[in-house]
């Protein structure tokens, strides 16, 4: 048996580990308690309870200890950690939060980003942070968070502002909403806008589409419709597109060119 | 000079508002009527959901498809008509307080220029930009739908196109890199 594990098997370690805080003050205890979280976490040993514990008792110590500059990290300190998030962020702002956890969490930051992006959904430090977690369309994972949050306009802008036109367009699909299809527009992603229109397409679209994308473009979207035609994958979209564009536009014309080649 | 019959597209262009959204509620349409054309834009229930303002100007676009006219006046007072028409509850939730308009009537004898809701108005020309009216200009004093059709505005020299700046939210055009993209406008080809 390793000295370390002995140290954990300790009366005040053990019960500490436990949640029994009664031998435990957590201040002048804190280098002592320091030293069993980390040890504790090289042992893969569960933290939650000694965590939860803290928090009810003393929360600023938790803090030190969970996320301070000095507090370790390891696959049981997030578990504890990611229980006990609430009561931290009544000591640390949630920003910057969740961008130190971002970073101690190393490959698991994803999961730190979904906690972040539940509680959070409306909240711009969400933006910047999902370039820091490894996410494969930065943005997506707070953008469905966010999808039925009044912040949700505002999100898909700041994403496509921020170059996350990829999961702009995949929410815009996924979600069947407009609003993000025009903030692509507003911000010139205009090959993702049209391949998410293209996609709201394939079922009946929404209909709140032309009114979004004719704000965030202009009042004559011809051009814009135009250049869906090549993602078209149906007839049934094409049709959609061209009642969208409307009747007289170049968008109509072309579409009943090509429509005799497209699959029903 | 370029000569009017060689200017394709709008020549009537209105400057995006400020916010996320600068189109809402923006309308754009030409006529064509003989050897005459109407070219209007306009916007209205611009601070509005957009489904709401797109509704909006889709009534006074409606309106303005049924212009009929011989020569650039009648064009403008078959506009007018036509809108005086509507129903204001029709035209968002500010009853058309709000609408900015720019009718551009042309013929073979020239330009007639007529709005509301305008504060400024500038002519563009071989890719310059400059003021067609001055501030003071009647032009630029209407607000509304008018009871009676307006005044008309005749330029002494065409510009190939005019560019209206709304009361809410102008922005004088050369203060852009690229006004006409601020006028929701791209040319031919948008990539």
């Amino acid at each position: 048996m390793s000295p370390e594990a002995t140290r954990l098997e300790g009366n005040w370690e053990a019960a500490a580990l436990a949640g029994d805080l009664q031998l435990v003050d957590p201040r002048s205890d804190l280098e002592r308690l320091r030293l069993l979280v980390s040890e504790a976490s090289a042992q893969r040993c569960d933290l939650r309870p000694l965590f939860r514990a803290l928090a009810g008792r003393d929360p600023i110590a938790l803090a030190d200890l969970a996320v301070g500059p000095r507090a370790a990290t390891g696959a049981t300190v997030l578990d504890a950690v990611l229980v006990v998030v609430e009561v931290l962020e009544g000591q640390v702002a949630p920003g910057g939060l969740y961008q130190r956890l971002v970073i101690q969490a190393a490959e698991r930051a994803l999961e730190v980003l979904e906690v972040a992006a539940t509680r959070h959904p409306g909240a711009g430090w969400l933006v910047p942070l999902a370039d820091k977690t490894g996410e494969a369309r930065p943005g997506l994972l707070h953008l469905r968070a966010a999808a039925r949050h009044p912040a949700f306009v505002q999100a898909c802008w700041d994403h496509a502002a921020a170059g996350h036109g990829a999961a702009v367009e995949a929410i815009a699909v996924e979600a069947r909403r407009s609003e993000p299809v025009a903030a692509l527009v507003a911000h010139r992603a205009l090959a993702a806008a049209r391949r998410a229109i293209a996609a709201l397409l394939e079922a009946p679209a929404p209909a709140t589409l032309a009114p979004w994308l004719t704000a965030a473009w202009g009042p004559d979207p011809d051009q814009l419709y135009l250049g869906v035609i090549p993602h078209l994958r149906s007839a049934a979209a094409a049709e959609g597109l061209a009642e969208l564009a409307g009747a007289g536009t170049r968008t109509h014309r072309l579409l009943r060119k090509v429509l005799p080649g497209l699959r029903r | 000079m370029v000569a009017p019959s060689t200017i394709t597209g709008p020549r009537a262009l209105l400057l995006g508002g400020p916010g996320r959204l600068p189109f809402n509620g923006q309308l754009r349409l030409v006529l064509e009527r003989g050897a005459g054309a109407l070219h209007a834009v306009g916007a209205l229930a611009s601070s509005a959901e957009p489904p709401v303002a797109f509704a909006a100007a889709a009534v006074v676009r409606q309106a303005l498809q049924g212009v009929q006219g011989a020569g650039r006046f009648d064009l403008l007072r078959s506009a007018w008509d036509q809108l005086a028409a509507i129903e204001l509850a029709a035209l968002g939730p500010a009853a058309g307080e709000d609408l900015a308009l720019l009718l551009l009537a042309a013929d073979a004898d020239g330009l007639a220029v007529a709005g509301t809701g305008l504060v400024a108005l500038y002519a563009w020309s071989g890719g310059v930009v400059s003021e067609l009216v001055p501030p003071a200009h009647p032009l630029l004093a209407l607000r509304g739908l008018p009871a009676e059709p307006p005044g008309v505005f005749t330029p002494n020299a065409e510009p190939q196109r005019v560019i209206g700046a709304a009361a809410s939210g102008a922005l004088d055009p050369r203060s852009w890199p690229s006004w006409p993209a601020a006028c929701g406008f791209y040319g031919e080809v948008v990539r």
